[in-house]
């Protein structure tokens, strides 16, 4: 008797691995499924008793058919029995695998052919707490979802090794480096410093879309000893916030901080190379008291011989530029005077570990870029010192992070005066001083600045060019995840940083959000920290 | 036009040929070519039958294939399979499909494929022998057997009102099928289950060489109906009716898709009430809209992807075969002596 049998007309054909390689796995799911770029998937290898973890990349319709236009023939409104030969063929960037031990480990091997893919739980993440760091900024994403319980959090000992933030505007970033402060203050392993010339960062500014007021770091309360502001704003405002009254005196400035706020011809860079080590105040007071109208008897009328001797060379009007703009930085800063500094104080707070505020709303981007390349000179000549001088180990050394808001200005290709930064960048994580580079053009951003970074939050970034530059930096591989960048929406942020094995999606925390859960957590008795004992 | 020693170029032949064939062609489809179809087979507009497509009950499909596997000079080694598949609410209710079939051709006095195969499908020896002398008929014989099999186990499966569908004639090619095509069309009966066979490509002509379903297309168009239609035909008007003995249908022309072209020569068990003719093309009319085939019952083409052997699976018994001559201690000479020729061999150049 001949057999005749029912096949069965369930499909076990869909969601198990058919290919390709260590470095890309597909499979096929029915094509009426649900899945997104982004989704991170478990594909479980019975025989090798591995579980491996991949991130969906892209999807694409196939089907069994040997005719490529069978979907776009006329009268094609009507088919039956799809499922079985049309299908979404998966692309999955593998992320590495969980031994038998529980162990993570790289991607070095392929999982046994015809593996089951599954949606994975948050159980199947545990072994990532164990390699998540002290900055928490977020929970991981997982396509469309997240993944409540996996906490995304960057390692402290890394941010000195500088971190880069890429979004385009409205993505994110202000947030983002929000919930990245108050975990600061609250880890407090290092000292973060923000110049804020948009006056939100310390209370907030304008309304949340639901139509809440947003916040800022002084509402975390709990956190409020790792957080020191100083600001250019009235009395009202410094009691409310507990803030600092901000100024710079004479002696904070340096004459390559003109090269940052003022394009100069051969000749003015000459001026500004040859007065590059002359006390600020000296600096001022020269120009101020000095007129170039005459171009041979200002320098016998001056009293300031040794400055006259160095630059007597140069024609009066080079020297009356100068005149002109040092005396556009005294008058534009309210707070540059003569004697009188807060660096003092802000040193000692990065050097307590406490994200520092630089508030100076309404002031320009002159001003703000005058207050950063200040400090960001003072902080390297320190820790620079400081590790020549005591020889410091790794384990002592004081270790800062400064901010950049629109790096491209000081940190492009082809930028000119902007040494401090590139120093910082280039050497600064030898002597502990880190940079934070904020931008939304990293395009424009000088490729060996980003070789540097060694953390990436890379938020929305529309522009292919953005994304490529992103992408060939980056320490770990972002180019297959593409698509998932450019699909981000506002508030997400792909992170690939040292320490967490593979790049992670993750959704920022909403600061105010995240606040108000910190404030939650119980606080520290008052006495913590004090001798209990005679 | 000659060349200089007054023989025709190489390229002038086949022009030549090419020319005669076209006019040929074109004298097979002149220009009042449905009158002709009309006054000759006395077709009038009423012989039309619109029907309205419907889907309703279980339609079900049988389909057959056959590959030779491996040939030598005496004797072939062949697969063969087939498949039913029914569907019901849209979509497909059961798909059954026998194994694949392995057997010998041009050795049936020694070896008894085909009787052996009839015997275990039918219960019965084989009225007629299946001759030696043609290796690809005697592969299609047996997997007709095969086919007639699994319609008689889908006909049981089916209830009253159901529809049968076959690939291919109410009319088999070898004599020992055709009791058991009767049995399949009182089986049908008996159960009142619909039965109809579809033939994809017809060789039935009228008027002294006309292709039949072109000439039922151009007619229906020239009066303006609209597919879906079924023509029946008198027979006897046509050019000729091979193995008439061995016929069990009526011939009608059935076109199920009004935006599709095509038309199909359709039998079903003679004599045909004319409502049975109706309800059976309304049936497949009511499975003939899917966008791949749109025209053709769907049910048809996924039996037939079911059945069909490719050339992997015939790769696989290739490989299957030299494994077990291998484990039989006949090593790769012995196979390549059997069945290697210099086909296999030109056909990589």
């Amino acid at each position: 008797m001949v057999n005749l049998n029912d096949t069965d007309l369930s499909d076990p054909s869909k969601y198990r691995l058919i290919g390709d390689s260590v470095l890309t796995y597909r499979f096929a799911i029915p094509y009426q499924e649900s899945l997104f770029v982004g989704d991170i998937l478990k594909i479980t290898d019975r025989e090798k008793d591995l579980t491996f973890l991949a991130k969906v990349t892209d999807l694409l319709h196939e089907s069994n058919f040997e005719d490529e236009k069978w979907d776009r023939r006329p009268h094609t409104e009507q088919f039956y029995g799809l499922s079985e030969d049309v299908y979404l063929v998966v692309e999955a960037l593998p992320l590495g695998f969980v031994d038998g031990r529980g162990v993570f480990r790289r991607p070095r091997t392929v999982p046994t052919k015809f593996s089951r893919v599954e949606l994975p739980e948050a159980r199947d993440f545990a072994f990532l707490q164990q390699v998540m760091g002290d900055i928490q900024v977020g929970v991981m994403k997982t396509g469309q979802g997240v993944l409540k319980d996996v906490r995304v959090a960057l390692h402290s000992r890394v941010m000195p090794q500088h971190m880069g933030v890429f979004a385009t505007t409205g993505m994110g970033k202000s947030n983002f480096m929000k919930v990245f402060c108050a975990s600061s203050m609250k880890a407090r392993q290092f000292g973060l410093l923000l110049v804020d010339p948009h006056g939100e960062y310390v209370a907030g500014k304008g309304t949340l879309a639901g139509g809440q007021p947003s916040r800022g770091l002084a509402h975390y309360q709990a956190g409020r000893d790792g957080l020191a502001l100083f600001t250019i704003r009235d009395e009202a405002f410094r009691k409310t916030y507990s803030a600092h009254h901000l100024f710079l005196e004479h002696d904070d400035f340096r004459a390559p901080d003109l090269l940052l706020l003022f394009d100069h011809s051969p000749a003015q860079r000459e001026v500004i190379e040859i007065l590059e080590d002359t006390r600020g105040s000296e600096l001022v007071r020269f120009f101020r008291t000095t007129e170039f109208d005459d171009e041979k008897a200002w320098a016998a009328a001056t009293p300031h011989r040794d400055l006259a001797r160095r630059l007597q060379q140069f024609s009066a009007s080079t020297l009356s530029v100068m005149k002109r703009r040092i005396e556009i930085l005294a008058r534009n800063n309210p707070f540059l005077r003569e004697k009188g500094s807060s660096v003092p104080e802000i040193l000692k707070a990065l050097s307590e570990n406490r994200v520092v505020v630089i508030d100076i709303p309404n002031l320009g981007e002159r001003s703000e870029l005058f207050v950063l390349s200040v400090l960001a000179r003072t902080i390297l000549n320190r820790h620079r010192g400081e590790a020549r001088g005591w020889g410091m180990e790794d384990a002592d050394r004081q270790e800062v992070l400064i901010t950049i808001e629109e790096a491209q200005r000081v940190l492009g290709s082809g930028s000119t005066g902007t040494q401090v930064f590139r120093e910082c960048a280039m050497e600064g994580r030898k002597f502990g001083v880190g940079l934070c580079v904020v931008t939304q053009q990293p395009k424009n951003i000088d490729p060996r600045v980003l070789a540097q970074l060694n953390t990436y939050v890379v938020m929305g970034l529309s522009d292919r060019g953005d994304r490529d530059m992103v992408a060939g930096h980056a320490k770990q591989d972002l180019s297959r995840m593409d698509t998932e960048i450019q699909t981000l929406e506002p508030g997400e942020a792909i992170i690939s940083t040292l320490g967490i094995p593979f790049p992670v999606s993750t959704r920022i925390h909403l600061f105010e959000e995240y606040v108000q859960d910190l404030n939650r957590e119980t606080k520290k008795p008052i006495n913590e920290g004090l001798e209990t004992r005679f | 036009m000659t060349a200089g020693n007054g023989r025709r170029t190489d390229r002038d032949e086949y022009r030549r040929d090419l020319s005669t064939l076209v006019e040929r062609i074109r004298s097979l489809n002149p220009p009042d070519l449905a009158s002709r179809f009309a006054a000759h087979c006395g077709i009038l507009a009423g012989s039309y039958q619109q029907v309205t497509p419907v889907q309703e009950g279980t339609v079900a499909a049988v389909d057959g294939s056959n590959a030779v596997v491996v040939e030598s000079g005496s004797f072939s080694i062949a697969a063969v399979r087939a498949a039913a598949c029914g569907f019901s609410d849209g979509a497909r209710a059961f798909r059954s499909v026998t194994p694949l079939r392995l057997a010998t051709l041009g050795r049936e006095a020694q070896d008894r494929s085909f009787a052996d195969l009839y015997q275990e499908c039918f219960g019965a020896e084989p009225e007629t022998r299946l001759s030696d002398e043609d290796p690809d008929r005697a592969a299609a014989v047996l997997r007709d057997t095969l086919e007639y099999w699994v319609a008689l186990q889908a006909a049981e499966r089916l209830s009253a009102g159901n529809l049968l569908v076959l690939d291919g004639a109410l009319r088999v090619s070898h004599a020992s099928h055709d009791p058991v095509l009767v049995r399949l069309m009182k089986t049908c009966a008996k159960r009142r289950v619909h039965l109809v066979a579809v033939t994809k490509r017809t060789a039935a002509t009228w008027g002294g060489g006309f292709p039949l379903v072109p000439a039922a297309v151009a007619l229906a168009a020239s009066l303006s109906i609209p597919p879906p239609w079924v023509l029946p035909m008198d027979e006897s008007r046509l050019d000729t009716t091979r193995f008439s003995q061995w016929k069990h249908g009526a011939l009608c022309i059935a076109a199920l898709h009004p935006r599709s072209p095509l038309a199909f020569k359709i039998e079903v068990p003679a004599p045909a009430d004319q409502a049975e003719v109706r309800r059976i093309v309304s049936l497949l009319a009511g499975w003939s809209d899917d966008g791949r085939v749109t025209g053709y019952p769907y049910p048809l083409l996924d039996v037939h992807r079911t059945a069909r052997i490719r050339a992997d699976a015939v790769q696989q018994v290739k490989n299957d075969l030299m494994a077990g001559m291998g484990g039989a201690g006949l090593d790769l000479s012995r196979f390549r002596n059997l069945f290697g020729d210099y086909h296999g061999e030109l056909e990589r150049y």
